[in-house]
């Protein structure tokens, strides 16, 4: 699970780290002041300057949303919803009729948004992972070198937000 | 790729000090790989080699065989080609075995250093990072990197070998004033002595201005999570509070089992009770959970009062010295330097 996150993360990291910041808004770069063009970018819809896209989406209006201008914010989980979000607008952009072109983004944004909500569910604390390892036992607690369990060498790349250098975490209580 | 495209290398010694790198190195078809994996920061150690391995068989009471640096079943083919990461505890091995391999006669020319540098650290960590590095591994990258690196390793000059080997002999001094001065004054081609020293100092006992000896910086986060219930070292480790994160931060260093080595050893130090331990909700092998711990007056005392000798605590070896040692009374004071009683 964890892995194909970091493959969704490296997917969409250039674009992402690309984001040209202005107040109020961020757009992918090269494509702020004029129209990025019909699948050149994430493309959400503007209710206004500084909002989070909860406004429907306008064909025209290609950026960002917000929040994810603020690297801070960001996961791994958050970035793969971004990822797919990006697919799916890249997808609408290619709609020709504007009436469905204008649902397909608002179902594409309405997903993003659900998306993140189940990443704040989702991200559980990496010490709660850790106890949940621990009372698994054997083979999960069994020492890998000299001090260390399997436990712990999960939760030092979980709480580093890094892959896993064992799979076996994923068997062992880590997401 | 692997090794048998590099000439003269994949039939090399190598060695690496986690067992994830031995296995990566196995798997890249190298055939003779020595894992020296013992965590150094924590425990006894000794300049000689035989001293050495006693001090640390008696210390974690092992019955694997971790640290086959000093194995007389090893056939020290030249090269030797050295695996090292950031890692701090990875870095103290690096001198020992450079101090190793002169010993048994290995000239510093046929030994090949593979420094790995840390990943860059997320942006999105779930809890902050340390300002030291414990948990870089060489398998940290991608075996392309690793076999290019291999492809044109170079040994240490001699002045860096020397100074590696002159590092693990004041590491293992019985004085370690002079290792500390190291540590503060730094030493070219080894960069991880400030932050190594960072982690040293967290387990001499202190001293305040005022002559007050304390708790070391571990054991104060121990008794600080620890209080009047029962708590698993589990429960220890994971503390929601600043105590727990540092504690799990200082763990990255000397690995979560030494939490319960500790409290172990705080239960049964028999010249208090500070510490008292009970069985646990699971078996003996589950040693996070084997075992539960409360705190006494007698340890409320010792962390908010101090400790009236260093005696009061249980010792534990760091290097060639002792902490809360009589025989080698070092104690820190606020400036972070060590200092005799």
């Amino acid at each position: 699970m964890k892995s194909y996150l970091w493959i969704a993360a490296a997917v969409i990291l250039p674009s992402f780290a690309a984001c040209n910041r202005t107040v109020g808004e961020c757009w992918p770069v090269g494509e702020g002041d004029k129209n990025g063009g019909v699948g050149s970018g994430p493309v959400i819809a503007s209710g206004g300057t500084g909002d989070n896209g909860d406004s429907p989406p306008n064909p025209n209006d290609f950026k960002i949303p917000e929040a994810d201008c603020n690297i801070a914010e960001q996961s791994p989980c958050t970035e793969k919803c971004l990822a797919s979000y990006e697919t799916a607008a890249t997808t609408c952009g290619k709609v020709q009729d504007d009436a469905q072109r204008k649902s397909c983004q608002e179902g594409a944004y309405a997903g993003y948004k659900t998306c993140r909500e189940s990443c704040k569910k989702a991200s559980k604390p990496c010490a709660d992972m850790y106890v949940a390892c621990t009372d698994m036992g054997m083979p999960c607690t069994r020492e890998i070198d000299l001090g260390y369990s399997l436990c712990t060498y999960c939760r030092d790349d979980c709480a580093a937000n890094r892959p896993y250098k064992y799979g076996e975490c994923y068997k062992c209580g880590f997401e | 790729m692997t090794m048998t495209n590099i000439p003269g290398l994949f039939s090399a010694t190598h060695v690496a000090y986690d067992s994830a790198t031995t296995d990566r190195l196995r798997q890249l078809g190298a055939t003779n790989v020595v894992r020296a994996a013992d965590c150094l920061l924590i425990g006894p150690s000794r300049r000689d080699a035989a001293e050495h391995a006693r001090a640390r068989q008696a210390w974690w009471n092992s019955s694997e065989e971790w640290d086959g640096l000093y194995s007389p079943e090893v056939h020290w083919e030249r090269p030797v080609v050295v695996w090292v990461s950031a890692s701090i505890d990875q870095r103290v091995n690096l001198w020992r075995t450079c101090s190793w391999l002169r010993h048994v006669g290995i000239a510093s020319r046929d030994v090949l250093m593979l420094e790995f540098e840390a990943l860059p650290r997320s942006k999105f960590p779930q809890e902050p990072f340390p300002s030291f590095e414990c948990t870089a591994s060489v398998v940290d990258h991608p075996d392309k990197v690793l076999l290019e690196r291999l492809a044109r390793a170079r040994p240490f000059s001699t002045t860096r070998y020397d100074r590696a080997v002159k590092l693990w002999d004041r590491y293992t001094d019985g004085n370690p004033s002079r290792f500390v001065s190291s540590c503060s004054r730094g030493i070219k081609g080894f960069p991880e002595l400030a932050p190594l020293w960072t982690v040293l100092s967290c387990f001499f006992p202190g001293r305040t201005p005022a002559g007050v000896l304390r708790l070391s910086r571990l054991d104060e986060l121990l008794l600080t999570i620890l209080s009047g219930e029962w708590q698993t070292p589990v429960d220890v480790f994971v503390h929601k509070s600043q105590e727990g994160l540092a504690l799990r931060q200082l763990s990255t260093c000397t690995g979560d089992l030494f939490v319960a080595h500790r409290l172990n050893q705080w239960a049964a130090f028999a010249s208090n009770a500070a510490v008292e331990r009970a069985a646990g909700p699971k078996q003996p092998d589950n040693r996070m959970l084997a075992s539960v711990y409360r705190l006494t007056e007698r340890g409320i005392q010792l962390r908010d009062a101090g400790l009236t000798a260093l005696t009061d605590a249980p010792p534990l070896p760091i290097g060639g010295t002792e902490a809360y040692s009589t025989s080698a009374p070092w104690v820190l004071r606020e400036d972070s330097r060590v200092v005799r009683l």
